[in-house]
């Protein structure tokens, strides 16, 4: 899903190296932003870099509005469309944010030595205390990448939504026809339920 | 940092990429910035100066908007406290743009400073020091101006330095303070195409009570042309330009007069325009009136004297009063004064803030933590937003914006310019970096210990302090080191410490701090010794660094100091860290978290 609206994008984005002579820069720099878009998108889903996702929302904040024509706000709509639907493929609805992994961890005991918590496994010397602490640190590691992923979007997520409330307010003045096609736009898209909800809820200043 | 240096440019050809490497071969040590203003160059000009000067910030409009609205975007888009304004096509001599810099640092924002303009050849690129200028004259009848010498204007002595007060300010090399800068209401957005800027400006400064003081030991070189080659330059354009200023500065008989005269002198048909330029000028003028009038509210409403001070002080025939009716200037000054509202611009238009994060509760706090975002919001439907200082905006027009505040601890200026009317608005962010970490045991954990053996242990939360910002835009880690190690603990003695990777921090819990997303272990180890067991201990000193989550180098804040014990007694053992602790006796049950 995700993908096709970053395709989307993409398309709509095409015209960007051929489009004729005679477009503001400020066209261009919008169409810049956009392309932009597309790239960060596209990074964040190969590489799960949380970081490509912030300059993808970069690009969608630091588009100037003023200047945007209906064709420049449908694809702006779909740009908003395609970062939702990337964070809603990259949320994992189970995440407990209390469910918090450790810092470090406490070796097992062997031969009635335990090494202090945190302890490099290289300075324990029983081979099979090494690997159990190893097999251990390693699913710490795991969940602590999953955690702080998955907390790391949560930040992202909100900004997104109060960006868009910023977005969606200004459309709502400056260009009411546009603002209802938001509406059909994230009740179509393939988002999921609550994100539909909470995106319309955000469009009415609820 | 000390200066913004705003070089306005419109189709400035190479003369453009000249100026900006004569400022920075003749600036010397000064620390400053270097903004382009373009007013929508389409010669080349920009792209060049893009290739040639990295450290530029080109600042643009998308359509061109004129000299004025040039200057104002330049003098938006500066980081710092002084501004010097140069146009595109000049070059400094050695040691001005210095020179001017520290003339702004002694008067702060009491006075504008310009300096000795001076011929510049723009083939040869090359000063003629035999063609100076000074001060700079004008009338108010016709806005006529003209060359002053030294000896024709008024000595002033400005803390320690010899300055020559100057009538009017010419706008191709000037300085002044950011403060006095909005003060003045800032260049007219609103004047077209090129002219009277300046005048208006210099205006503003007598009238407000701020002088304009010549420096002839800055020199600057400035190409003087003859007619417009790199632009056109309507004359109805430069007609209306001086019925803004006029409308702005004049009270209403005299404004009056003013355009009686104005009229009969550019009524007058030409070929090109069988009407005469007024009626073209009038009707500009009358479409971007509204914008006039707002500034004109303010700067009657703060200035200390009218133009018939201008008039008197400078000696011109033009506005007068009869002198049976005219006031004591002395007298009049003091009434303006008694009347003058606020030294600053009613607040017509404001900026509020929210925090992002929801706690603590007090989200309009304006100290904030490093990397917290605010969501800011205008008065009006849209603004021009700017920033001074670290952080960032996520967008620099707007009804709404996010700052987000850096790594670096500071204070961040934000200003919002709206246009409907002209208003401008500041909030400044004072922006903190975690000071400590207040430890707590883990709520439900017991203590780590086995009977009869010398350890000791528990889970522990970690809060970064103070509780009275977010830090939840943070990551923290904790850095490799090694133990130092006593008594029962010596076999430990050099071990390392081996953090895991960087953990997220979450939101702030009340009265603690923010809350790092991980459970610390702190236990003491077992060296699996033999009873008794020597007194001892086994302690880290662990730094501390914080990153922004979305990414930067790590800065440490703080050292803690995690240690377990065994006392003197030999039997009471201890862990600590951060606040934290437990105590129990080596004969208590086994029992862990």
């Amino acid at each position: 899903v995700t993908n096709l609206a970053a395709a989307a994008v993409g398309l709509l984005l095409a015209c960007f190296g051929m489009c004729p002579a005679g477009h503001s820069q400020s066209w261009r720099s919008q169409m810049a932003n956009l392309q932009h878009l597309s790239t960060h998108l596209r990074s964040f889903q190969s590489s799960r870099s949380l970081q490509s996702l912030r300059q993808a929302l970069a690009d969608l904040e630091g588009i100037d509005l003023h200047q945007a024509d209906e064709g420049t706000h449908e694809q702006i709509m779909n740009g908003w469309t395609a970062l939702f639907g990337a964070i809603d493929q990259a949320t994992d609805s189970t995440f407990a944010p209390t469910d918090v992994p450790e810092l470090n961890l406490v070796p097992p005991t062997a031969g009635g030595v335990t090494y202090p918590s945190g302890v490099d496994p290289a300075a324990i010397a029983d081979p099979d205390a090494r690997a159990s602490y190893e097999a251990d640190l390693e699913r710490n590691r795991q969940k602590a990448e999953r955690y702080h992923f998955q907390y790391g979007l949560l930040p992202i997520a909100n900004r997104a939504g109060l960006s868009f409330g910023s977005y969606a307010a200004h459309v709502g003045a400056n260009a009411p026809a546009m603002k209802e096609r938001l509406h059909p736009l994230i009740r179509n898209s393939a988002l999921r339920d609550e994100t539909k909800q909470h995106l319309l809820t955000i469009i009415e200043g609820r | 940092m000390r200066a913004s240096v705003i070089v306005a440019a419109h189709n400035e050809g190479d003369r453009l990429t000249r100026t900006l490497g004569s400022i920075v071969e003749t600036a010397g040590k000064l620390d400053y910035e270097m903004i382009v203003a373009d007013d929508a160059s389409s010669d080349g000009s920009i792209d060049e100066t893009r290739k040639r000067f990295s450290r530029a910030r080109i600042v643009q409009h998308s359509s061109r908007k004129g000299a004025s609205a040039t200057k104002a975007l330049g003098a938006e888009q500066a980081q710092n406290d002084i501004l010097v304004f140069m146009d595109g096509h000049v070059k400094p001599e050695a040691g001005a743009l210095e020179r001017l810099v520290g003339n702004i640092e002694r008067l702060g924002d009491s006075a504008i400073v310009t300096p000795q303009i001076v011929a510049l050849n723009p083939n040869k690129w090359r000063n003629d020091p035999r063609q100076a200028g000074y001060g700079y004259g004008l009338d108010l009848e016709s806005f006529d101006c003209w060359w002053i010498t030294l000896p024709r204007m008024n000595a002033a002595w400005r803390q320690g330095r010899q300055f020559y007060e100057s009538p009017a300010l010419i706008g191709c090399a000037l300085a002044l303070h950011r403060d006095l800068y909005h003060r003045l209401w800032g260049f007219d957005r609103d004047m077209r195409s090129w002219g009277v800027e300046d005048l208006d400006f210099g205006l503003k400064a007598w009238l407000m009570g701020y002088p304009i003081l010549h420096d002839p030991n800055a020199v600057v070189g400035h190409r003087f042309q003859q007619d417009f080659d790199n632009y056109t330059m309507p004359i109805e354009d430069l007609i209306s330009n001086q019925l803004r200023m006029a409308r702005k500065h004049f009270t209403e008989s005299i404004w009056s007069a003013w355009v009686t005269k104005a009229r009969e002198r550019f009524s007058g048909a030409s070929s090109d325009r069988p009407e005469g330029p007024w009626a073209r000028a009038w009707e500009i003028f009358q479409k971007g009136r509204a914008s006039a009038e707002v500034e004109r509210g303010y700067l009657h409403a703060n200035r200390i004297r009218d133009e018939l001070w201008y008039a008197e002080q400078f000696g011109q025939s033009w506005p007068r009063l009869e002198t049976s009716t005219r006031q004591s200037l002395t007298a009049r000054e003091a009434v303006i004064a008694a009347a003058r509202p606020s030294p600053t611009p009613p607040p017509s238009c404001r900026i509020t803030s929210q925090t992002v994060a929801t706690v603590p509760a007090n989200r309009n706090r304006t100290t904030i933590g490093v990397g917290e975002e605010v969501t800011l919001t205008f008065s009006q439907n849209n603004a021009a937003w700017s920033l001074t200082g670290p952080g960032h905006l996520s967008a620099t027009s707007g009804k709404t914006v996010i700052f987000t505040a850096s790594a670096t601890p500071g204070t961040a200026r934000i200003m919002a310019r709206g246009s409907s009317p002209p208003c401008t608005a500041t909030i400044q962010f004072t922006t903190i970096a975690p000071s400590g970490v207040t430890g707590r045991r883990a709520p439900g954990t017991a203590v780590r210990h086995t009977q009869n053996r010398p350890d000791s242990g528990f889970k522990a939360e970690m809060y970064l302090t103070p509780a009275t910002v977010s830090f939840q835009f943070l990551s923290i880690k904790e850095l490799d080191v090694a133990a130092v190690a006593t008594g029962v603990y010596a076999p430990f003695n050099g071990t390392g410490h081996h953090p895991g990777a960087p953990t997220t921090v979450g939101a702030v819990v009340a009265g603690l701090g923010s809350k790092v997303n991980g459970i610390d272990n702190i236990y003491s180890g077992d060296p699996g010794t033999a009873a008794p067991f020597a007194p001892g201990a086994i302690s880290f000193a662990i730094p501390w660094q914080f990153q922004l989550q979305s990414g930067g180098p790590f800065v440490t804040f703080t050292t803690l100091n995690q240690r377990s014990a065994l006392a003197a007694d030999a039997t009471t053992l201890t862990s600590a860290k951060a606040g934290a602790g437990v105590s129990v006796h080596v004969s208590d049950p086994t029992s862990g978290p």
